[in-house]
């Protein structure tokens, strides 16, 4: 049996469960597994919710308080993806598929179920055709900064080549899951492009169905009738609000503002649907519970300058804790230096 | 329809390249045309008759269409836009090509990637087969994904639908977006290789260590070389790759990573010193003196980085200018000369635009069309023209 695992936030945590609660009716045999890459502090009764939540402590990441401070939540997130998977191989799952909470699952997902029996690495590509219309060549430079495959699915089975892929892409994200594509990084997912020639039994789905999203929308566009939701002349099974704010619903996502949805009219009947299911399931009540690890000890808040200078000096503070205030600590040295010496 | 043709892509100054490339295919490879592609202007220096491929020029392939090209594109990157164009063009009358990139060669017969194209409609190959684990290793996949996933460095293509799919799309991609900008996504060429094998059917990646090595690699890739062929990883080499490597820099394996010195690869470094000679032996050493066709004006007057900065930013707008090159009256060069502003002749559109690149200028100057015009003036023509090494005949005329 395949486990379905996802990782959030607190404020995506209405996002999961309307995953949960979408999976649930297509796959009422599949259990979610969800990694808070947050600390919960009396917001919700993870008893009550519809997956199962795992705390963060659980992973066992070596120095996690270096690691949180490393990565802002965005980043945090994604660099724990393959540590959340070998944890979950651990456990003795044989078979286990990463969803990123903002999905929508509208029809079973044997596609990569199937697929993910036969491989011991399973990726989507963004694209399976060339982007058309007059964006098609900004649309595929997006893809190129963001990265061939979406980290948004990711599946991986207990054999020696998920584990290898695994461990070598762990390696990576211990220090390089910042978005800086000048350097060849974004989040977790541009490593992925080197995946497929490194490692053997990687299989690459190609279904859009399976991972719809505003990038590969254009050229499978959505339809209906009375049994299924369809896109282009597949059944559309995953949907993935990527930058999806049920507070704009009339906006697909804020990385392509240029797609506009008023010309399909199941399309934008999904988003007001989906926007409808977010805010039933607490949407406004999780964008007022703050984060871990966003503040200095003394309450300060971490600014991304500031845990962009900390990676880049990070040598020089090997055994404090980074979130410390006192004397010797990263905060003094911060408050004692002039910006321009930083550099 | 011949069964399969071999090509590859130079400038005149690189033309011993092309020679040493040709050579060794054809040694491997007897009987099978090879195709050197010009990107540049033939002239007299260069006698096709004596050499041992067939020369193909801009003429042969569409040249009002590539003539943009050429001003939009320094040598190096129109060499690599050029790609597309070529296989286009050789497709139709080979059922299979094998184009080998600048800088390579060929110490093998290409038998993998030929098997591989029985199937496949076009073969890419990847810059790594495993994880890197030597000296910088993060640092160097990092550098690999600035680049692409594949090398650009040989392509197989078989004469299909799906490789002219491929091609028209690549083409149109490279006709604008064929610069070194890692922050746009962009690595000249390669980096689109990265969409090909999902956008179009039947793309196969090869996985053999001895087609396509490279420094990008060879630290980890085990090159011995005792006999005539070397091996790689206990396999036949068939393709060297020599990116950024320049024969002048003694013991430096490549311009892209200077840690890498040919002493520190043994055998490897054999390979690269037998390459130079190679070259010497193809007459870089002349060849390398060659003038270069689209490094001026109609008139004369050398072109800045700015102009094809500009000319590029442009689009497609440019076909108003015919001739990217001529200097008449509707020409671009005309087009740069003339006022940004009509009430202020003096600056034109091209100072205009120099003066946008420099954040120093715009402080010192903030109001060019009012208060600091005459100032600004006078600083291009005092310091400007020097600071950006541009012909002084690019400065602005006297104010009426």
């Amino acid at each position: 049996m395949t486990l379905i695992a996802s990782i959030a936030a607190k404020n995506y945590l209405p996002r999961v469960r309307v995953l949960a609660n979408s999976l649930r009716q297509q796959h009422p045999e599949l259990r979610l597994q969800v990694l808070l890459a947050d600390e919960l502090a009396g917001e919700l009764d993870p008893a009550t919710e519809p997956y199962d939540l795992l705390p963060f402590a659980r992973l066992g990441i070596t120095e996690q308080r270096l690691f949180c401070f490393r990565y802002d939540i965005k980043q945090r997130a994604a660099a724990l993806k393959p540590f959340l998977l070998e944890y979950l191989l651990d456990q003795g799952h044989q078979h286990v598929l990463f969803l990123d909470p903002d999905m929508l699952v509208t029809a079973p997902l044997s596609p990569l179920l199937e697929a993910l029996q036969q491989q011991a690495v399973l990726l989507t590509p963004h694209l399976l055709q060339p982007a058309s219309g007059p964006m098609a060549t900004e649309r595929e430079l997006e893809i190129l900064r963001a990265g061939q495959f979406n980290g948004g699915v990711i599946g991986v089975s207990d054999e020696p080549q998920g584990r290898a892929f695994l461990a070598w892409w762990q390696e990576r994200l211990v220090q390089h899951a910042q978005n800086s594509v000048a350097e060849g990084m974004y989040y977790d997912q541009r490593w992925l492009d080197l995946a497929p020639a490194l490692f053997e039994r990687l299989g690459v789905l190609r279904n859009s169905g399976c991972n719809l999203a505003h990038w590969n929308l254009a050229e499978n566009p959505l339809s209906q009738d009375e049994e299924a939701l369809y896109c282009g002349d597949q059944l559309c099974r995953l949907v993935h609000f990527s930058g999806f704010d049920p507070l704009r619903p009339e906006l697909l996502s804020g990385h392509a503002e240029w797609l506009d949805p008023r010309g399909n009219s199941t399309l934008l009947e999904l988003m007001h649907s989906y926007s409808r299911r977010l805010l039933d399931a607490g949407h406004e009540q999780a964008l007022g519970w703050c984060s871990s690890w966003e503040h200095f000890a003394n309450g300060q808040p971490i600014t991304a300058e500031m845990r962009s200078l900390y990676r880049r000096t990070a040598k020089a503070w090997p055994l404090e804790d980074p979130f410390a205030c006192g004397p010797g600590s990263f905060l003094d040295w911060l408050n004692h230096h002039h910006p321009q010496d930083r550099h | 329809m011949s069964a399969l043709a071999a090509a590859t892509i130079v400038a005149k100054r690189h033309l011993a390249l092309a020679r040493v490339i040709s050579h060794s295919f054809r040694q491997h490879h007897p009987g099978v045309p090879f195709f050197v592609l010009l990107a540049d202007e033939p002239n007299e220096l260069l006698d096709s008759n004596t050499e041992d491929f067939e020369l193909l020029t801009l003429d042969t392939l569409g040249k009002e269409d590539l003539l943009p090209w050429c001003l939009r594109y320094e040598q190096l990157p129109l060499s690599y836009a050029l790609t597309p164009v070529l296989l286009q063009h050789l497709l139709g009358r080979f059922q299979r090509v094998i184009f080998i990139k600048q800088e390579s060669l060929v110490l093998g017969r290409l038998d993998s990637l030929l098997q591989a194209l029985e199937k496949a409609s076009l073969v890419l190959t990847p810059h790594l087969l495993e994880p890197l684990r030597g000296e910088n290793h993060l640092q160097r996949e990092l550098a690999i994904l600035q680049a692409g996933t594949y090398n650009g460095g040989i392509l197989g293509l078989r004469d299909c639908r799906s490789t002219h799919d491929f091609l028209a799309w690549w083409r149109q991609r490279v006709e604008l977006s064929c610069r070194h900008d890692v922050a746009a996504g962009l690595h000249y060429e390669q980096r689109w290789l990265d969409l090909a094998p999902w956008l179009f059917e039947n793309v196969e990646v090869l996985r053999d260590p001895g087609c396509n090595v490279g420094h990008w690699h060879l630290p980890e890739r085990k090159v011995c070389w005792s006999g005539t062929q070397p091996l790689v990883d206990g396999v036949p080499c068939s393709l060297f790759r020599f990116s950024g490597f320049d024969g002048a820099a003694p013991n430096q394996a490549t311009r892209y990573f200077d840690r890498l010195t040919l002493d520190q690869l043994s055998d490897a470094g054999r390979v690269f010193q037998h390459y130079k000679e190679e070259l010497l032996a193809a007459g870089h050493e002349r060849c390398r003196q060659w003038p270069y066709a689209w490094d001026r004006f109609a008139n004369g007057m050398a072109i800045p980085p700015i102009v094809r900065e500009l000319y590029l930013g442009m689009g497609k707008d440019i076909v108003q200018f015919g001739n990217p090159f001529a200097c008449g009256i509707n020409s671009f060069f005309a087009w740069l000369r003339q006022p940004q502003r009509t009430d202020r002749p003096a600056l034109t559109r091209l100072w205009f635009a120099l003066y946008q690149r420099r954040e120093d200028v715009m402080a010192a100057y903030p109001d060019p069309f009012g208060a600091d015009h005459a100032g600004l003036i006078g600083w291009i023509r005092n310091t400007g023209w020097r600071e950006f090494a541009l012909d002084r005949a690019w400065l602005p005329e006297s104010e009426a």
